[in-house]
């Protein structure tokens, strides 16, 4: 039986890109989180500690910058304050409206204790950040995850992989904004660095691997949805490409020895990849995703709007985070840690 | 949308009421995220109250429907979704057979499911929407915070974002009319009769007739989704039951 659609609607995508944003953002922020509340405890001069002034940096950036893309994201922001008025306990995103604002009051905190060169501040800050970004990773996983509307969606591994990409990208960000700190990327530790985007590489890969291992077992049906995707639409098969040839790239990059890395090129090359897999996966997540009928046939058209809701939008938050990196760079240029000797 | 009179929040009823609060608002003041069927029916929040002793729902038989979209025209004229935007409509299709017989057309009459399990309502962190006890899943529009997390979690593509409202949208089975006694506008201008809307608790109401009578090819659409849906299909091809697997008619951008 051959089925052929004559008459059907198209339904918009009803998640906007600020939603890539705000998981791009957020997700950045929460592993960053977890990197600096563990380079808290390294010791004085150890390169986990000369990674904090990148980290810090990124931290408060993407910490700022990702509220304000969730806020976006609702299509009445106005009302946020409903959030706050009806206690709804059995809902994922009721519950994320508390423990952001803990998030991101714990990680402005964080950050300016270690401008004030505060160790023990830091320490004991570094606690509840990590346990507050871990709530923030489960949190943005579950919310999505639970929706069984979407089988795509419907899967485990989604968390685990928003939460390994998030680094991946968190690491690229680092290698980014290392440049424009005070000592440039001679202060930055590239072979730690080096390091842990390797790690995270190798866990994305094993996490790919255990998704498509048990879906071909017949465990997980989204690896089944997903299959049907590539199968039937090219531009599937060429973002499956893509994303091979990027991990490729980044596994040959990070065989590079520390000091070529260190280079501006290669490493602005590196970072812009790292952050650029991170985003290009959120984007396929929510946006191409919700091209995907979940009833009809074929796929529906993202036709991005200009405005606020689609490309101003984006460029806006991408403006917010220069702006953000412009004045965490100037602050650092006569920060107090510096005198203490805490960042080095 | 008028804000409906039924939207409000009215307090819980009785003892059992109370309690079903108390534990809600507990649950809320220590964060414990309690899952929803400590607090409600189904896996659901409580429902709020309904037509009393109702349970609505509607049999569409396909046999009867030409795909003239009257229903679809007498929806949007009741309750003015935006331009493009619609609370129900038909599906239209055309079948090949392999055997080379003749084309068929298939007319698939689409509306909100009124699940007995609605994943759309303990989705909403703000409850802005919710189910009554006499089933129907309604969207209070001026909590609504346009998050569109419902529009995410519903299986049928039901709701939408109203482009007027920024607000979340779906069918209502025409609660503002039912209330007041009259068919839902999609019922009533229906050419063929192929809607029915009635009690379902009423054993002698026609849909509880029509349900009895073809009992054996009465169909709901996403069974595996465990909604429960309570909109129900007379001669639904096997085929149109899950995600429909076929050529798509041409789409063209620039909705916005």
């Amino acid at each position: 039986m051959q089925i052929s659609e004559l008459l059907t609607p198209v339904y918009d995508a009803a998640w906007l890109p600020w939603a890539v944003q705000y998981f791009f953002l957020i997700g950045i922020a929460a592993t960053t989180a977890l990197t600096v509340a563990f380079a808290a405890f390294g010791p004085a001069g150890s390169p986990l500690r000369r990674l904090l002034p990148a980290a810090v940096a990124v931290l408060l950036v993407s910490a700022i910058a990702a509220p304000v893309s969730l806020l976006a994201d609702l299509h009445q922001p106005g009302r946020f304050w409903h959030f706050y008025a009806h206690l709804t306990p059995w809902s994922w995103m009721w519950l994320g409206a508390l423990l952001l604002p803990v998030f991101v009051g714990l990680s402005v905190l964080f950050c300016a204790a270690w401008w004030w060169g505060r160790i023990g501040w830091l320490r004991v800050l570094a606690v509840g950040l990590a346990l507050s970004a871990a709530s923030i990773l489960v949190y943005t996983g579950a919310e999505v995850m639970v929706l069984r509307s979407r089988p795509l969606w419907h899967t485990a591994f989604l968390p685990v992989n928003f939460a390994l990409t998030a680094w991946l990208g968190a690491l690229g960000a680092m290698f980014l904004v290392g440049r424009w700190l005070p000592g440039g990327m001679k202060a930055l530790p590239v072979e730690t660095l080096r390091g842990l985007s390797l790690s995270a590489v190798i866990l994305m890969a094993v996490g790919a691997g255990a998704w498509a291992g048990l879906g071909l077992l017949g465990a997980d049906p989204s690896f089944d949805a997903a299959l049907r995707l590539f199968a039937d639409f090219p531009i599937w098969r060429i973002s499956l490409a893509g994303a091979v040839i990027t991990g490729l790239c980044m596994i040959a990059l990070l065989q590079r020895p520390a000091q070529a890395l260190a280079a501006p090129l290669p490493s602005a090359t590196l970072a812009l990849m790292m952050l650029g897999a991170a985003w290009i996966f959120r984007w396929v997540v929510f946006m191409s995703v919700q091209g995907v009928p979940k009833y009809g046939a074929g796929l529906y058209l993202y036709d991005m709007p200009w405005g606020s809701d689609g490309l101003l939008g984006m460029v806006g938050v991408l403006g917010l985070c220069a702006a953000l990196i412009t004045a965490v760079t100037w602050a650092l240029e006569s920060y107090p840690a510096r005198k203490r000797g805490l960042a080095g | 949308m008028p804000p409906s009179p039924v939207s409000s929040d009215p307090p819980l009823r009785g003892k059992r009421g109370f309690l079903k609060g108390l534990l809600g608002l507990g649950a809320a003041a220590t964060v414990i995220p309690i899952h929803a069927e400590a607090t409600g029916l189904n896996g659901q929040p409580p429902r709020r109250p309904g037509m009393a002793g109702k349970r609505y729902g509607m049999v569409v038989d396909m046999r009867k429907c030409i795909g003239c979209q009257s229903c679809t025209v007498s929806c949007s004229l009741e309750n003015l979704p935006p331009i493009g935007q619609f609370r129900t409509t038909v599906l239209q299709y055309e079948v090949t057979p392999d055997d080379g017989g003749p084309c068929a057309m298939v007319m698939l009459p689409r509306l909100c499911n009124h699940c007995d399990n609605p994943p759309c309502v303990p989705v909403c962190p703000v409850q802005a929407t919710f189910q009554r006890e006499d089933g129907i899943v309604l969207v209070d529009n001026e909590r609504c915070v346009g998050c569109a997390y419902c529009v995410q979690a519903c299986p049928y593509d039901a709701r939408f974002i109203n482009h007027d409202t920024q607000t979340a949208d779906k069918c209502t089975f025409c609660e503002h009319r039912l209330e007041a006694g009259l068919l839902p506008a999609c019922v009533e201008s229906c050419v063929g009769g192929a809607r029915v809307i009635g009690d379902m608790n009423d054993p002698d109401s026609a849909i509880s007739k029509l349900l009895v009578e073809h009992k054996a090819d009465i169909k709901v659409l996403k069974p595996e989704m465990k909604t429960d849906p309570h909109v129900y299909y007379i001669g639904l091809p096997d085929a149109f039951v899950h995600q429909v697997d076929g050529q798509a008619g041409v789409r063209l951008a620039g909705g916005h």
